[in-house]
């Protein structure tokens, strides 16, 4: 079967309710969990505003938190350009979480490693679990380019 | 005549009577014939069910939408969570491979789904089929009442933009003799999810502003048409009065304001099963309605 062609989360946040289903579904179908602080993405919300944003990772072209990690255990998948962790190689440095511009890559303590989006291998569940659209993932080159194009 | 059959869900038969039975009674009063899906089970939950066991969930929603496939009417959902798992069922199922797979789970009790069931949510019922002029030919009693409305978060499923989306129960509360109370965060989830995964973090950044939004935004009460967001709503406000917070706006489902303005009692609705104080509220505004 032929690969989907690489994708990429983006963000809406006039549509976003801060239901916090995309963390729900995040830490549930990665670590059979309920648990937001065991989600790859996170809906933020300033208290004194309202304003919500969401930090995920943008699976960057020229990534950080790959080239800080002294081991290779982050390397991008070539095909699908999403940018992974193998824990069996990650030494628990941190460096990743301190390089990331984002915040998306965190520290699980339990498991000993970084951890990060891996948009569930092209089927993110962010995206399927939000009712009001506001977590899209969309065709990273289409997008790419419509970015330049904006600028 | 328009006829329906009618999902009720889980929420509303055990914790709401009082919305099953203003359902009944206004669709009568609109002239509709409600059939009752006979033996129907969960729908199930639109998130965790389908997280934890994505093909069971589907062959669950598949054996509901056979059944009202057989009764042949539009399927009428009346709970924001049940309609996001049904649609969703639905447009899944369109696809041939995927419903013979589920209908090849479904063969161990006789079932089988074609396709062909139109799943439609309690709000665009109303605003579709009856807005405005068949629900104004009924209204016995309109009071001038100010109401914050909350579409749910499940019912943004939709073509249209969130913003919009909540226009229409909006629409529908204005045509039921309602004045809308605009209080900026009609968006703004009821924090059910969110308080599963962290009760504090949902008190603060939805449920307190949410309210604190609604009650300088001058309502007189809430209407929502999604069970669970009313069950969030007072059992929220039940914790904040016990945190010396006094908040006590009584929170109604759509269907509960329409009996009401059709001439209802507070009574007979059964109104006094709601947490938050509802019955009073009603009796003082239209307590001087003869039943």
């Amino acid at each position: 079967m032929k690969n989907p062609p690489p994708k990429l989360l983006v963000f809406d946040p006039t549509r976003c309710t801060a239901c916090h289903y995309c963390e729900i579904a995040c830490s549930y179908s990665h670590f059979h969990v309920i648990d937001l602080a065991k989600a790859n993405l996170h809906v933020l919300t300033d208290p004194a505003t309202g304003e919500r944003e969401v930090a995920h990772c943008l699976h960057c072209d020229n990534a950080l938190c790959l080239e800080a990690c002294p081991t290779g255990a982050i390397y991008r998948d070539e095909v699908t350009k999403i940018v992974r962790i193998n824990p069996m190689k990650c030494i628990g440095c941190k460096s990743c979480v301190a390089a990331c511009p984002v915040g998306a890559m965190w520290f699980h303590e339990a498991e000993g490693s970084a951890r990060k989006c891996d948009l569930c291998d092209g089927d993110p569940k962010c995206v399927k679990y939000c009712s009001p659209g506001a977590v899209r993932a969309v065709d990273r080159a289409a997008y790419l380019k419509e970015l330049e194009a904006k600028k | 005549m328009k006829r329906y059959t009618i999902y009720l869900g889980c929420m509303i038969p055990m914790r709401f009577p009082s919305i099953e039975k203003s359902a009944r009674l206004v669709f009568e009063k609109l002239g509709a014939k409600i059939a009752d899906l006979e033996g129907y089970t969960c729908c199930p939950d639109p998130v965790l069910t389908r997280l934890a066991e994505d093909e069971f969930s589907l062959a669950l929603s598949a054996r509901n939408l056979a059944m009202a496939e057989k009764m042949g009417n539009d399927l009428l959902v009346l709970c924001n969570g049940c309609y996001e798992t049904l649609i969703e069922a639905e447009e899944a199922l369109r696809d041939d491979d995927l419903r013979a797979r589920v209908n090849g789970i479904l063969a161990n009790e006789g079932t089988r789904y074609l396709g062909k069931v139109k799943v439609r949510a309690l709000i665009d019922v109303l605003n579709e089929d009856f807005r405005p002029g068949e629900i104004a030919a009924q209204l016995k009693a309109p009071r001038p009442v100010k109401v914050a409305c909350h579409t749910g978060c499940h019912m943004l499923r939709s073509k249209l933009h969130p913003r919009d989306r909540v226009r229409i129960l909006e629409d529908v509360a204005v045509a039921s003799g309602a004045e809308i109370a605009a209080y900026g965060k009609e968006l703004d989830c009821c924090g059910f999810p969110c308080a599963i995964a962290d009760e504090k973090m949902a008190m603060d950044i939805l449920i307190s502003p949410k309210l604190e939004a609604i009650k300088s935004s001058g309502a007189e009460a809430i209407v929502t048409g999604c069970p669970t967001c009313l069950y969030q709503f007072e059992n929220s406000e039940a914790a904040l009065k016990k945190l010396g917070k006094e908040t006590d706006i009584p929170v109604m489902h759509i269907l509960e304001l329409m009996a009401l303005g059709f001439g209802f009692s507070p009574e007979e609705l059964g109104l006094e099963l709601h947490r938050s104080p509802v019955k009073t509220f009603a009796q003082k505004k239209w307590g001087d309605v003869p039943g």
